[in-house]
């Protein structure tokens, strides 16, 4: 099995979610890549390709041809041993040098070469000469490669919606207008809740459901289905973490976040409040806060609420259109990838249609035995 | 057969931790003079080596044991340098020479691992009525794998699947691999062997609370309804009316979603009736659930959004019935006289499934279900090894998610039928201690625990938690790689080494599941002395080894667990709670400060988060001052 990763590191998006636990586990099942990713790298037939793009497929005969290409690995992924003596040392702390964001997997660190010193023409090699294994060389060189295969798993994952995309929540014009998938990253790298503004917590936080989801007017006629149970779990979170937060959230619908969704919203409407409705558009006040206006229902009058932190639950959006075509894969009408199982051509993950880390896992599974049928049965 | 024991360590973290590798080797010679040290460049295969069976290999700088040698022979005891060593206050060479002195006496002290033999049931046996039952067994049997199938109701029989209707689940006995299951059938008892039982449930289903009202049907009766030719006639004033009422007693779920949409739908669309449908939530994550929405509002179906308690409803005195829900728009209570109204029926579990559980000696959920709401426990996984719940078993309604979780069963059922061959638990019970009191019997979380003259684990189904181990009121229980003894010359080693900086020597006892990863995922701490020792799991902790901690030097104790509801072990991390809450208990009895005593919980994905617990708890220690056990410094 060879595995093409665009990126540095395994584990997509759920490497960057932290663990939406109070006391008890939210079930958000982001803790669990770090134990596939070990399981994984153990498994002695799958073999890893970092920053390789797939250029295209072609048929041959019973199998496919997979041309690939690999951008210049500067650091070894297969010779990283994870000591991390380059990612102390790098002048340019954290950017050029990355740390892999599962722990304790390897390769443990990666260079990106559009933010190290050399792109701009300085003769840095700090990293390379401090490696105890070599494992830096600036003169690799971008490689192509071809490849049999007989099946095609597409697993590129899906697309957070551009917030540009609804100008009236003014996420490019205000830096406390966040999405959520900030919000995870700031409280998995720093374990902890702030305005971007400022650094201080927010006395006041509003989700906004359904941003780029449920809505014909982008094209975007299906649910996300799974921004309700991350908005929920992280409004959860906030309340446990700081309890003087005001925490609103405004839906249009809540959908199940898991089994015990009944008694998780019941306990939940106790810790914030859900108002029913899609805001307007969002101003700044003078003192720099943010102005929410909305309808509200049980009044029958327009109102506007003011917060200090507003985060936007993006949907899910389909992968590039150009990588579905490089693969030779169909889209559905919402621009997701089509499996077609009968060729050989199988899906894994979010490229299929929005679904959260628990189904993901599950359908990866089930699609993974389906490809060994498959291959039995050639 | 002596094994010897080697020590792998990276060159660079040798380096890293300013030892010359003359110097490490003759430290190694000091503390055994038959250990051979490989330093090697990174953990590849080719680097690595090979080993006799049965050796003892230390991976000095490795948070896990290499995958390519489980359950090949090797015993592996990773010292996780890299993680560790930048928490330990002091000389990082002292640090380094500690750690790996104290995986060396443990390794030595480690029993060789036996391959055992185990045979297995090559046998699924299914037990439910209904459709997910059935379609469980006939998927069994086409897999290739002998089926029986064992149904409470009477079921028509499937072919190449041995039927036993009218089974009655009446006893159990046996592992993953070898169970043997009791029942009483029409033609008298009846024990089946099998190597892997999926619990398929019953068919029931409730009618949601209002379906008691007149002109009420469920869902089920007025899609059968629709379905007829010629089409129903349906006659009412001013138009006929249904009211399709959802999510009253609990939310919908995306499959009743589903069949509601498409009824409304159907009745709008055929023109001669009108739809409404209430609910306080449109359930729409499912695939093209949202369309369907928009189709049926588009047919002519009235959504009304009614509180969660749903609409107010009325039975008037001529009998017919009234639903009433505030409009905000209109600002006015909407009234609707429905001709005929139309519930749920939503799944829930099955009375049988306590029986079942307390037969099978599994955790019922606390809603009810088979499988616990467990991330750990995925799918159709129980708390049983080799036992599995789909359907109405774990309260699945979506035929593609049943779907899923047979094949998941089946996939794992055959794994465990074909795996004879696997690694002894090495759980030693000691004879002489034991009392037969039969406490590991009863705590095991994963019922892995039997007894014949003196308790046993099987392999196959021991997790290797230590859960018995901590819970043997006699110590008459030893986990391998994790005996008393081990932990504690690790954590001997550690404490020997001279206190430095004025800092507070925490020792943290964590679960190797989420704190060490944690751990390892920390930043560069605060200055810090953090003794980190990983346990297989929290509910592992018990007393002793925590007033060794104290006795030896420690000046605070933390408890590391793992988040409630997230434990592999079900509840070895509640467990390892209340045990913290009666050792603090017994400190402050004994009149040492209790406060010197922490827990947390952490997840693995939470380095920066839990870094920070670990300096925060050394600050809170370090305010207090050296231990009075210590004496002043």
């Amino acid at each position: 099995v060879a595995v093409a990763e665009k990126g540095f590191f395994p584990g997509g998006q759920a490497a960057h979610l932290p663990c939406k636990a109070t006391e008890a586990c939210a079930k958000c099942n982001a803790c669990l890549l770090e134990e596939t990713l070990a399981e994984t790298a153990g498994c002695g037939p799958v073999r890893i390709m970092y920053q390789t793009e797939v250029v295209r497929v072609e048929k041959s005969g019973q199998s496919y041809r997979a041309f690939l290409r690999t951008s210049p690995t500067y650091l070894d992924p297969d010779a990283c041993t994870g000591c991390g003596a380059c990612f102390d040392k790098c002048p340019e702390q954290g950017k050029a040098i990355r740390k892999a964001p599962a722990a304790g997997t390897l390769p443990g660190f990666a260079l990106d070469a559009a933010s190290c010193l050399r792109a701009r023409g300085e003769e840095c090699r700090v990293c390379a000469d401090v490696c105890p294994v070599g494992a830096i060389d600036f003169s690799a060189a971008e490689t192509e490669r071809e490849m049999d295969v007989r099946a095609v798993v597409a697993a590129p994952g899906f697309r957070p919606f551009d917030p540009a995309g609804k100008p009236r929540y003014g996420w490019d014009l205000y830096s406390d207008v966040i999405s959520a998938l900030e919000l995870d990253q700031m409280l998995r790298s720093e374990g902890d809740l702030k305005r971007p503004s400022n650094g201080s917590p927010p006395q006041s936080v509003a989700f906004i459901q359904c941003v780029g989801s449920r809505d014909k007017s982008i094209g975007r006629d299906y649910c996300s289905r799974v921004c309700c149970g991350y908005a929920m779990r992280l409004a959860r979170l906030i309340r446990h973490r700081r309890p003087d937060t005001e925490v609103s959230m405004f839906y249009m619908d809540l959908q199940n976040t898991g089994r015990d969704f009944d008694r998780f919203y019941r306990e939940l409407k106790e810790q914030i409040e859900f108002i029913h409705g899609v805001p307007g558009e969002i101003q700044a006040s003078e003192d720099g806060r943010l102005i929410v206006p909305y309808a509200d229902e049980t009044e029958g009058r327009r109102e506007q609420r003011v917060f200090d932190l507003v985060v936007l639950s993006l949907g899910l959006g389909p992968p590039d259109p150009a990588m579905a075509e490089a693969l030779g894969f169909a889209l559905d009408e919402d621009g997701f990838l089509q499996a077609d199982p009968a060729a050989g051509k199988f899906t894994a993950g979010a490229a299929s249609g929005p679904m959260s880390i628990a189904e993901s896992r599950q359908r990866g599974a089930a699609t993974a035995a389906k490809v060994c049928e498959y291959l039995k049965k050639k | 057969m002596t094994a010897k024991t080697y020590i792998l360590l990276l060159e660079s973290h040798l380096s890293a931790a300013g030892l010359s590798p003359e110097a490490f080797r003759e430290l190694a010679a000091g503390w055994d003079p038959e250990t051979e040290v490989r330093l090697v460049r990174n953990w590849t295969a080719e680097n690595v080596g090979t080993f006799p069976a049965g050796a003892r290999i230390i991976l000095g700088g490795r948070a896990e044991p290499l995958p390519w040698f489980n359950g090949c022979g090797p015993i592996q005891f990773p010292v996780d340098i890299s993680g560790t060593l930048p928490w330990l206050g002091g000389d990082p060479e002292v640090n380094a020479a500690a750690l790996l002195k104290g995986a060396l006496a443990a390794a030595k002290s480690s029993p060789i691992r036996e391959r055992v033999t185990l045979e297995t049931f090559p046998r699924v046996l299914v037990v439910g009525s209904g459709d997910a039952a059935r379609r469980a067994a006939r998927k069994s049997s086409t897999r290739g794998l002998e089926t029986v199938w064992a149904s409470p109701e009477p079921v028509e029989p499937l072919e190449g699947v041995l039927v036993l209707p009218g089974a009655q689940l009446s006893g159990s006995g046996g592992f993953a691999g070898r169970f043997r299951i009791a029942f009483e059938t029409d033609d008298g008892p009846a024990e089946i062997q099998a190597g892997a039982v999926i619990l398929a449930g019953l068919d029931k289903s409730r009618v949601a609370e209002p379906g008691n009202l007149p002109n009420a049907s469920t869902l089920s009766a007025f899609e059968a309804e629709l379905g007829q030719t010629p089409a129903p006639a349906w006659t009412g004033k001013g138009g006929y009316k249904v009211a399709f009422l959802a999510g009253l007693d609990r939310s919908t779920s995306t499959a009743d979603m589903r069949r509601l949409l498409e009824a409304a739908r159907t009745v709008a669309a055929g023109g001669k009736a009108r739809a409404y449908l209430l609910a306080p939530q449109i359930k729409v994550a499912a695939t093209g659930l949202e369309r369907l929405y928009t189709q049926a509002r588009e047919s002519g179906v009235i959504f009304i959004r009614t509180p969660e308690s749903g609409p107010t409803i009325e039975v008037l005195e001529d009998g017919s019935v009234s639903l009433k829900v505030f409009d905000p728009l209109a600002r006015a209570d909407l009234r609707l006289k429905p001709d005929r109204i139309v519930v749920e029926e939503p799944p829930h579990p099955a009375e049988e499934l306590i029986r079942w559980a307390g037969i099978l000696r599994m955790v019922l959920a606390p809603d009810g279900y088979l499988t616990p709401d467990n991330v750990l426990f995925p799918g159709p996984s129980t708390t049983r090894h080799g036992i599995f719940a789909v359907g109405p078993a774990r309260g699945t309604d979506s035929n593609e998610a049943i779907e899923a979780e047979i094949d998941h069963a089946l996939a794992d059922a055959a794994r465990i039928i074909d795996e004879t061959e696997m690694e002894s638990t090495h759980l030693a019970v000691d004879k002489g201690r034991c009392a037969i009191c039969l406490t590991c019997v009863r705590v095991c979380p994963h019922n892995a625990m039997g007894y014949t003259h003196r308790p046993f684990s099987d392999p196959a189904a021991c997790q290797r938690c230590g859960v018995c181990a901590a819970e043997c009121p006699m110590d008459a229980i030893q986990l391998a790689d994790y005996t008393d003894f081990q932990i504690k010359a690790r954590l001997e080693a550690l404490l020997e080494r001279p206190k430095k900086d004025g800092l507070p020597r925490i020792v943290v006892f964590g679960c190797r599941r989420s704190a060490a990863k944690a751990l390892a995922a920390a930043p560069k701490p605060r200055p810090a002395d953090v003794v980190f020792l990983a346990m297989p799991c929290a509910g592992r902790i018990e007393d002793d080894l925590v007033f060794s901690a104290f006795l030896g030097g420690a000046d605070g104790v933390l408890m590391a667990a793992c988040h409630e509801d997230n434990c592999r072990t079900h509840y070895g991390s509640p467990k390892a709670r209340r045990r913290f809450e009666r050792i603090r208990d017994l400190l402050a009895e004994t009149g040492y400060d209790p406060e010197r005593l922490g827990f947390t919980t952490t997840a693995p994905n939470m380095g920066v988060l839990f870094g920070r617990t670990l300096a925060d708890f050394s600050d809170s220690i370090g305010a207090k001052g050296s231990s009075p056990i210590n004496g002043e410094d």
